[in-house]
């Protein structure tokens, strides 16, 4: 098992951003075979949900005889056919928001504040689901098993990074690690928010969205605060105490 | 048919400690591996012949004795792997090749899974082997089979040198499975080149085969143990001590999983993410290739 982390992890696309090769961030090979199958498959999932029939109508589409299948099920993941198609979901996904982000006419550009920044990549990446909401918690529910949680929280994790580096977070504290799993926490229950949402244009999954990242602002601020406090404090406490035990 | 006195090997040899470069002198240009000894590429196909043939009627209770057991998991696990079989609606059956394929288990593994995972009654099996023997333990068991009380036969027995195939036509199957027998091969390389030959585009090439174990200490005992208990083994139950000799031997002459990777994708074949998986620490391999 450990072999084989090490070896995903170092065989993986690179784990950093390169901002003058913005073609190189790439999440999905496109060009890879198991990657244009899987690419195909999710045209299906509109109408077969996340289900294993997906790969067998993009097969017969592109025209394969039913033995490339074994490209994905032997495929050295170990994740079933499904899990692989939400996989694939999910990573396509998060390429296209970096797409988004790198397209010189998004609106991203014209906002400028961190946490706006940050709900409007979130509302973003939720408006690709649209296409496929009725058959989403299909595929969360994939996420969900115990033995996919490894996989779906790194996931999670990755995508939470992106958004949070997108957003433009330059925290070099603690903060890089609450921000980042707090992004990951209102993703996550904003999918599942709008999984349910019934209002027109997921104007409810939006506004839910705005006041969870706006939460996150002011706890960061009540953080803040707190530490600032605190630390005048502390640093009081010492002169005063210095002030009582040296000698004038 | 045994083999020369003089090729014996004394037991304490068992226990040094081999690497790939301690089969003496390098090769030259028509020669080859047998085991440890380097022998004329002419003559190798007639030893691992021989080596079969004498094998042939233990070579289940061997295969058993020898993994304990392990083996029918490796395989079983190769065949869920594949998951290959004619899905409901699809347009066409699919043909299967089983290269090396002796005495049928992965052959008749294929068929019952497709049967019992997509309900495929149609797609075709041919077991391909060198070896006459072999290939009439399989016929042998075949006959017992459900398959060979069906109207339309779907299952074929072919003597076939996998380095040229030369009865199978150009783009002709769709799954091409060996297990454990591409290390037999003289030119391993010719082998992987007629499976691209014989494949369709969209074509499987699996290859289950023994391969290293990367853990030091792991290999030292599965070296151990293959270098002195196997030989053993099969001196007590097949009376035949130098056949299973050679087998441990031509393990460990076996490419290493990233040379074999590569060699896989000289031959033409694409493969996929990291190319392989490893079965018990790597005692055996999973590859993959498919024909685009």
């Amino acid at each position: 098992m450990s072999n084989r982390f090490w070896s995903r992890g170092l065989q993986s696309v690179r784990r950093y951003h390169a901002y003058d090769h913005p073609a190189s961030n790439l999440i999905v090979d496109p060009t890879k075979l198991e990657n244009k199958l899987l690419t195909k498959s999710l045209e299906y999932i509109p109408q077969f949900g996340f289900s294993d029939q997906c790969i067998s109508e993009a097969i017969k589409q592109m025209q394969y005889p039913d033995s490339i299948r074994s490209i994905l099920t032997a495929s050295f993941s170990g994740h079933s056919t499904e899990l692989q198609l939400m996989v694939h979901w999910l990573k396509t996904q998060r390429q296209a928001l970096d797409s988004e982000v790198n397209s010189p006419d998004s609106q991203l550009h014209s906002i400028t504040d961190e946490y706006e920044r940050a709900s409007f990549l979130i509302n973003k990446r939720l408006s690709y689901n649209i296409p496929i909401i009725d058959k989403l918690s299909g595929g969360i529910s994939q996420l969900l098993v115990p033995y996919n949680m490894s996989f779906s929280l790194e996931e999670l994790y990755n995508l939470g990074d992106d958004i949070a580096f997108h957003a433009g977070d330059a925290s070099i504290d603690f903060a890089w690690y609450a921000k980042r799993l707090s992004l990951s926490m209102v993703y996550v229950s904003s999918e599942l928010y709008m999984v349910q949402d019934k209002s027109a244009d997921f104007v409810n999954t939006k506004k839910f969205v705005e006041d969870k990242v706006k939460n996150i602002d002011h706890l960061g601020e009540a953080y803040e605060n707190i530490e600032q406090w605190a630390f005048f404090n502390a640093i009081s406490a010492f002169n005063l105490v210095k002030s009582q035990v040296s000698r004038g | 048919m045994r083999l020369a006195a003089s090729r014996i090997r004394p037991l304490t040899r068992a226990f040094v400690r081999f690497n790939s470069s301690s089969g003496g002198n390098p090769p030259r240009d028509s020669t080859t591996h047998f085991g440890y000894k380097t022998v004329e590429e002419t003559e190798k196909e007639k030893l691992v012949g021989d080596v079969f043939s004498s094998v042939a009627s233990s070579y289940d209770i061997m295969n058993d004795v020898m993994s304990f057991g392990i083996h029918r998991l490796w395989k079983s696990h190769f065949l869920n792997r594949l998951d290959a079989g004619m899905r409901p609606g699809s347009g066409r059956p699919l043909d299967f090749l089983d290269v090396a394929g002796g005495t049928g288990d992965i052959a008749f593994g294929l068929l019952e899974h497709a049967e019992k995972r997509f309900n495929d009654f149609q797609s075709t099996m041919t077991v391909a082997d060198i070896n006459p023997d072999m290939l009439k333990e399989g016929e042998k068991r075949y006959q017992d089979t459900k398959w060979a009380k069906e109207a339309d036969p779907r299952v074929s027995f072919l003597v076939q040198n996998g380095e040229t195939l030369d009865k199978i036509a150009d783009n002709s199957k769709d799954v091409y499975t060996i297990a454990f027998g591409i290390r037999n091969f003289t030119n391993i390389q010719k082998g992987l080149e007629q499976a691209y030959r014989v494949l369709r585009p969209g074509g499987i090439f699996a290859c289950l085969e023994f391969s290293q174990v990367e853990n030091q200490l792991l290999d030292y005992v599965y070296q151990t143990y293959s270098f002195s208990l196997i030989p053993l083994a099969g001196q007590l139950i097949a009376d035949d001590r130098e056949s299973y000799q050679y087998l441990v031997e031509s393990i460990r002459r076996f490419p290493k999983k990233e040379e074999f990777k590569g060699m896989i994708e000289k031959a033409g074949f694409y493969v996929p993410e990291k190319g392989y998986e490893d079965l018990t620490f790597g005692v055996a391999t999973i590859h993959i290739g498919v024909k685009l």
